[in-house]
C-alpha cells in the first residue's frame, strides 16, 4: 500500500455573504502528520473547517484544496467525506428521528462505497464504543437529540473512528469538555495515528494539545495562517496570549473585531 | 349497472338524489370550507358512470356481513337502509347528489355484537380513464365489536372518484378504519368520510394522501358516545401540481370524550395542500378533550401548505384542548451535517424526510399500512 496523500491548502480565500473571512490561507498537511491551528476569536478557524468541508453559506472566492491529486473544491460535501475528509463539528446538528445507530451504518455504507453487513456493523460499532467508554445504549438514542455537549462530541469521535478519515479536521472539539472527556476525544485521534491518517486540530486553547501532541503548530489571524512553528509555539501562546503575535506581526486588533465571525 | 333486485328503498334514493342533481352545484370557492380549492374545469357529467371495480379480501366469522355494498342492500335491505347516508347527507353538493344517484357499488361490513376480527380486512377501488366511480362504504360494529378495514384507492388515466364513507362505532366497539389514497395523477378524487361514536366507542382514522389531480378528502367524527373516543392520522406527500385538501374534524357532543388530530405531510414541486383540523367541543359535551397538531415540510421554493387549525369551545367544562402547527423547510443545516458523512443529497433527504415522519408512522396501528405509506412518501417526494 502506498502511503496516504497530502492535504494541500493553496492560498484560500473565503467569504460569506459579502464579507471575507479567509484571505489567502495556506496549509499543508503531510500523511502522519498532526497539526494544530490557533488563533483568536474571529481569525477565520471554524470557516476554515466549514470551507475545506464544502457548507454552501462559505463561498470560495479563490485557492485551491488538493487531497492528493484531487481538488477537493471541485467535490460536493459527501464526496469530500468519501475522498477522505472528516469534519468534527464544534456545534454537531440534532436529528430527531434518526437513530446514532442507523445514522452510522449509512454513514459507513456511503463511505466505503459497499454495503457493510449488519453483523460486522454492530461488531465495528461496539469496539469504537468501547474504546470512547459510550454506554451501548447509546446507538438507539436519536442522532444528538438531548446530548449533553460531551456526548456530541464523543459522538462525534465516533463518527470519525468509523468512517476512517485520511484528515480529521476537529473544530474546537475541546470547548466545553472536562479533562475526562478531552482525554476521550484525544484517545480517539490517538488510536487512528499513523501513516495513513492526519489531523487539523483547530483550538483556542493549548489544553487539548497536551493530549494530542501536534507535529506542527500555526496561528490563524485575520483570515491567513501568520505564524507556523513546532509544539513549543502553542506552549508560548499558552503563557503570553496572541498579543505578543499581533505586536510582532504589526496587526491591528479593530482588524479582528470588525470581522466579527468565530 | 343497476341490478334487477335493487331494493325499493334504493330505488326511491337513486329518484330523490338524481333531481337533487339538477338543482344543486359543485361546491365553490365562495363557500368557507372550499375557499382554498378550486373545482374549475371539472364538468362531472363529462365522466361516465360505470360499474365499480372494488375487490373485497379477508376471511370473516359467521354472522359478519363483508360484501359489496349493491349486493348488502338486496340481501340485507332493512340493516344497509338503517345507516346509509345518515351521517351524510346526500344533498350537500352535486357530488354528494351525484354519488347517491349513480351509486355503483363500495363495501359493506358488518361485524356483530362481541365479535373481533383481528385481520384487518380490505377493500381495493381501482378506476379508469374516463371514468366516474360512485362509491359507498359503510362499517357497521355492533356493542363491542372490533374490527381493521384498510381501503384503497387507485387508477390510471384522468376519472373522477367520489366516495362516501360512513362508519358506525356501536357501544364499546373499537374501528380502525386505515385508507391509502393513490389515485392517478390526473384524478379528481373526493372521499366524503363520516363517523358517529357509541358510548365507549372507538374510532381510529390512519389514512394516507398520495396521489391525485386534485384531491378534497374529508374524516369527520362526532364523538357522541360518552367516554367515547376518536383519533385521526393523516400523512400526505405532494409533488408536481397536485392539489390536496384535508379537513379532520372532531365534533363532540357527548360526555367525556377524548379527540386527536394528528397531521404531518411532506411536499416538493410546485404542490398545494391544504390542512383544516377542527376541534368542536358543543354545550353540554362535559369533560371533554380535544389536541390536535398538524405539521408540513417543504422541499421546494414553490411548494406551499396551509395550516388551519381551529379550536371551537362551546363548554365550560373541559378536560383539555390545544393546537399546534408548524410548516417548515428542509434544514439546510441538518443537510450539510448528513452529507458530510458521505450521505448523497438524496440520501440525506431521504432520511430527513423519514425522520420527520417517524413520530406519526410509528401511530399506524398497521404494519403493511405503515410500510406502504412509507414506500409512497419515497416515490412520491425524493426524485
Amino acid at each position: 500500500m502506498t502511503t496516504g496523500s497530502q492535504l494541500l491548502v493553496n492560498d484560500l480565500r473565503v467569504k460569506i455573504g459579502d464579507k471575507p473571512i479567509l484571505k489567502g490561507l495556506n496549509l499543508q498537511v503531510n500523511p502522519g502528520e498532526i497539526h494544530a491551528i490557533m488563533g483568536p476569536n474571529g481569525a477565520g478557524k471554524t470557516t476554515l473547517g466549514f470551507s475545506l468541508m464544502g457548507h454552501p453559506r462559505y463561498q470560495v472566492t479563490g485557492g485551491q484544496v488538493m487531497l492528493g491529486d484531487t481538488n477537493v473544491l471541485d467535490l460536493e460535501v459527501n464526496e469530500r467525506a468519501k475522498a477522505g475528509l472528516f469534519l468534527a463539528f464544534q456545534y454537531p446538528f440534532e436529528v430527531s428521528g434518526v437513530t446514532v445507530a442507523n445514522f452510522l451504518r449509512q454513514a459507513v455504507n456511503a463511505t466505503r462505497g459497499e454495503e457493510i453487513s449488519v453483523w460486522d456493523f454492530q461488531e465495528l460499532l461496539a469496539e469504537k464504543m468501547q474504546l470512547l467508554e459510550m454506554d451501548e445504549a447509546f446507538a438507539a438514542r436519536y442522532l444528538n437529540e438531548g446530548f449533553s455537549g460531551g456526548e456530541k462530541k464523543r459522538n462525534e469521535m465516533l463518527q470519525m473512528l468509523l468512517l476512517q478519515p485520511k484528515y480529521a479536521i476537529l473544530d474546537e472539539t475541546d470547548s466545553g469538555l472536562d479533562v475526562d472527556a478531552l482525554k476521550v476525544v484525544a484517545k480517539a485521534v490517538n488510536s487512528l495515528r499513523g501513516p495513513n491518517f492526519g489531523a487539523v486540530v483547530i483550538t483556542h486553547y493549548h489544553r487539548i494539545l497536551d493530549h494530542i501532541k501536534p507535529d506542527v503548530v500555526h496561528v490563524l489571524m485575520n483570515g491567513r495562517i501568520v505564524k507556523t512553528d513546532g509544539p513549543e509555539l502553542a506552549m508560548e501562546i499558552e503563557k503570553k496570549g496572541y498579543d505578543w503575535i499581533k505586536a510582532e506581526l504589526g496587526i491591528a486588533d479593530e482588524a479582528l473585531e470588525a470581522q466579527g465571525v468565530k | 349497472m343497476v341490478t334487477a333486485v335493487e331494493p325499493t328503498f334504493l330505488e326511491s334514493r337513486r329518484q330523490r338524489a338524481l333531481a337533487l342533481t339538477t338543482t344543486l352545484t359543485l361546491p365553490a370557492k365562495t363557500d368557507e370550507a372550499w375557499r382554498r380549492t378550486s373545482l374549475d374545469g371539472l364538468d362531472v357529467a363529462a365522466y361516465k358512470p360505470v360499474a365499480t371495480r372494488v375487490e373485497l379480501k379477508g376471511d370473516v366469522p359467521a354472522g359478519v356481513i363483508f360484501t359489496d355494498m349493491l349486493t348488502a342492500a338486496a340481501t340485507h335491505p332493512e340493516l344497509v337502509s338503517r345507516y346509509l347516508g345518515t351521517l351524510l347527507p346526500m344533498d350537500q353538493n352535486l357530488l354528494t347528489a351525484a354519488n347517491a344517484a349513480h351509486l355503483a357499488g363500495g363495501a359493506f361490513l358488518y361485524v356483530p355484537k362481541n365479535v373481533v376480527i383481528a385481520e384487518p380486512l380490505q377493500v381495493v377501488y381501482s378506476a379508469a380513464d374516463g371514468e366516474a366511480q360512485y362509491l359507498h362504504t359503510v362499517v357497521v360494529a355492533d356493542e363491542n365489536a372490533a374490527v381493521t378495514i384498510l381501503e384503497r384507492y387507485e387508477g390510471t388515466g384522468e376519472y373522477l372518484h367520489v366516495g362516501v364513507v360512513e362508519v358506525f362505532p356501536l357501544q364499546g366497539a373499537k374501528v380502525h378504519f386505515g385508507y391509502l389514497q393513490n389515485q392517478s395523477e390526473d384524478a379528481w378524487s373526493f372521499l366524503f368520510r363520516r363517523a358517529i361514536t357509541g358510548r365507549d366507542a372507538s374510532i381510529d382514522w390512519a389514512g394516507g394522501e398520495f396521489g391525485g389531480a386534485v384531491v378534497r378528502s374529508e374524516l369527520v367524527t362526532e364523538v357522541a358516545g360518552d367516554g367515547s373516543e376518536s383519533t385521526i392520522k393523516v400523512v400526505f406527500g405532494a409533488a408536481g401540481n397536485q392539489h390536496i385538501d384535508l379537513v379532520a374534524s372532531e365534533v363532540h357532543t357527548g360526555l367525556n370524550g377524548r379527540s386527536n388530530i394528528l397531521g404531518r405531510g411532506v411536499l416538493t414541486g410546485k404542490a398545494h395542500t391544504v390542512f383544516r383540523g377542527y376541534g368542536g367541543i358543543r354545550h353540554g359535551a362535559r369533560n371533554s378533550s380535544t389536541y390536535q397538531r398538524q405539521q408540513a415540510l417543504i422541499l421546494s421554493e414553490k411548494a406551499r401548505a396551509d395550516s388551519i387549525p381551529a379550536l371551537i369551545i362551546d363548554e365550560h367544562e373541559v378536560a383539555g384542548a390545544g393546537h399546534a402547527s408548524t410548516v417548515g423547510k428542509l434544514d439546510e443545516e441538518q443537510l450539510f451535517y448528513l452529507m458530510a458523512r458521505g450521505l448523497g443529497r438524496r440520501e440525506a433527504i431521504n432520511m430527513l424526510v423519514m425522520a420527520f415522519l417517524t413520530p406519526i408512522l410509528s401511530e399506524i396501528p398497521v404494519e403493511a399500512l405503515r410500510a406502504e405509506m412509507t414506500r409512497l412518501m419515497g416515490e412520491k417526494v425524493i426524485r
